[in-house]
């Protein structure tokens, strides 16, 4: 197993392994949301306090729950990155970035939609939105790093310091509704209580499920799309490279 | 759908399928972009 995980960190082996998954992952990623999409839309019973407004729930909590997951991933690749000096986790850092910013903007952005109807207001200085909104800025930050250097390993390595600072954050974001006071709801199924006390009925709750599990493969099906770019552009000089190209 | 909450609920779900197409598109445009970079040294030098 242990060689099995050492082979694969080698470029040429995590390339054709990743063109071997990306593809089913990406189908399953597909055939889960679109069912969760129509079943969140059509068939969970509307809430009786937020009327259908609730439904912004299919897509806003999967876009919350991957903004904190990506980010906790690449600090632990950056750890990896900076430790190891593992090229696999440096590029698993920069590739995972836009992927977490563009799920983490969704996030805000469909939280607002969310707020408007239900507080009245699309923005409230808020900690779970404000702790939210630097999680953004952090994804940016690691962006814009990677953008900054020519030489594309020092570029990785500011980027993993960045990510590895800025992981403490993610459990701000997380427990910011249950250390402060605020007008953003407890989570309704990503803590303990609620997996011991369900605060959502089963027929609301099958479809979030089926678009947290399809967010999340999607996720995993793109990053590795976006990590074999990586890898290409790093090994373009290696002779496997070379044979990749159409001639 | 009541039509007091159609437009957050409707624009949510379309904001959700840009982020996804931009997600499965901006690879695929990298992979073609990084290809035709790396067939141009070496049909320098053939």
């Amino acid at each position: 197993m242990w060689t099995w995980f050492h082979r694969l960190a080698s470029p040429p082996s995590f390339y054709r392994f990743a063109d071997l998954l990306a593809p089913w992952l990406l189908a399953l990623a597909l055939l889960l949301l679109a069912i969760g999409t129509y079943a969140g839309l059509f068939l969970a019973p509307a809430d009786y306090q937020q009327g259908d407004a609730f439904r912004v729930i299919y897509v806003h909590v999967p876009a919350a729950a991957l903004s904190l997951f990506v980010y906790s991933l690449m600090a632990v690749s950056a750890a990896i990155a900076l430790i190891w000096r593992m090229k696999l986790a440096e590029c698993a850092v920069v590739a995972a970035a836009p992927i977490g910013a563009s799920f983490t903007a969704l996030a805000l952005l469909t939280g607002m939609l969310w707020g408007k109807p239900t507080w009245g207001a699309y923005w409230v200085w808020d900690a779970r939105l404000t702790s939210e909104l630097v999680l953004l800025f952090l994804y940016m930050g690691v962006i814009g790093l990677n953008q900054a250097y020519s030489d594309a390993r020092t570029a990785a390595r500011a980027c993993a310091w960045l990510a590895l600072v800025g992981v403490v954050n993610v459990p701000i974001v997380h427990y910011s509704v249950q250390w402060w006071n605020s007008l953003h709801q407890g989570s309704t199924i990503l803590s303990l209580d609620a997996i011991r006390d369900p605060k959502i009925s089963g027929a609301m709750l099958w479809p979030l499920l089926l678009m947290l599990f399809g967010s999340f493969t999607f996720f995993f099906a793109v990053w590795l799309r976006r990590l074999q770019n990586e890898v290409l552009a790093r090994e373009r000089g290696a002779r496997w490279v070379q044979e990749l190209v159409p001639s | 759908m009541n039509e007091k909450y159609a437009l957050y609920v409707w624009s949510s779900y379309g904001l959700t399928l840009a982020v996804l197409m931009w997600n499965l598109l901006a690879p695929y445009l990298r992979r073609n972009e990084l290809r035709r970079h790396l067939s141009e040294p070496l049909e320098e030098v053939e």
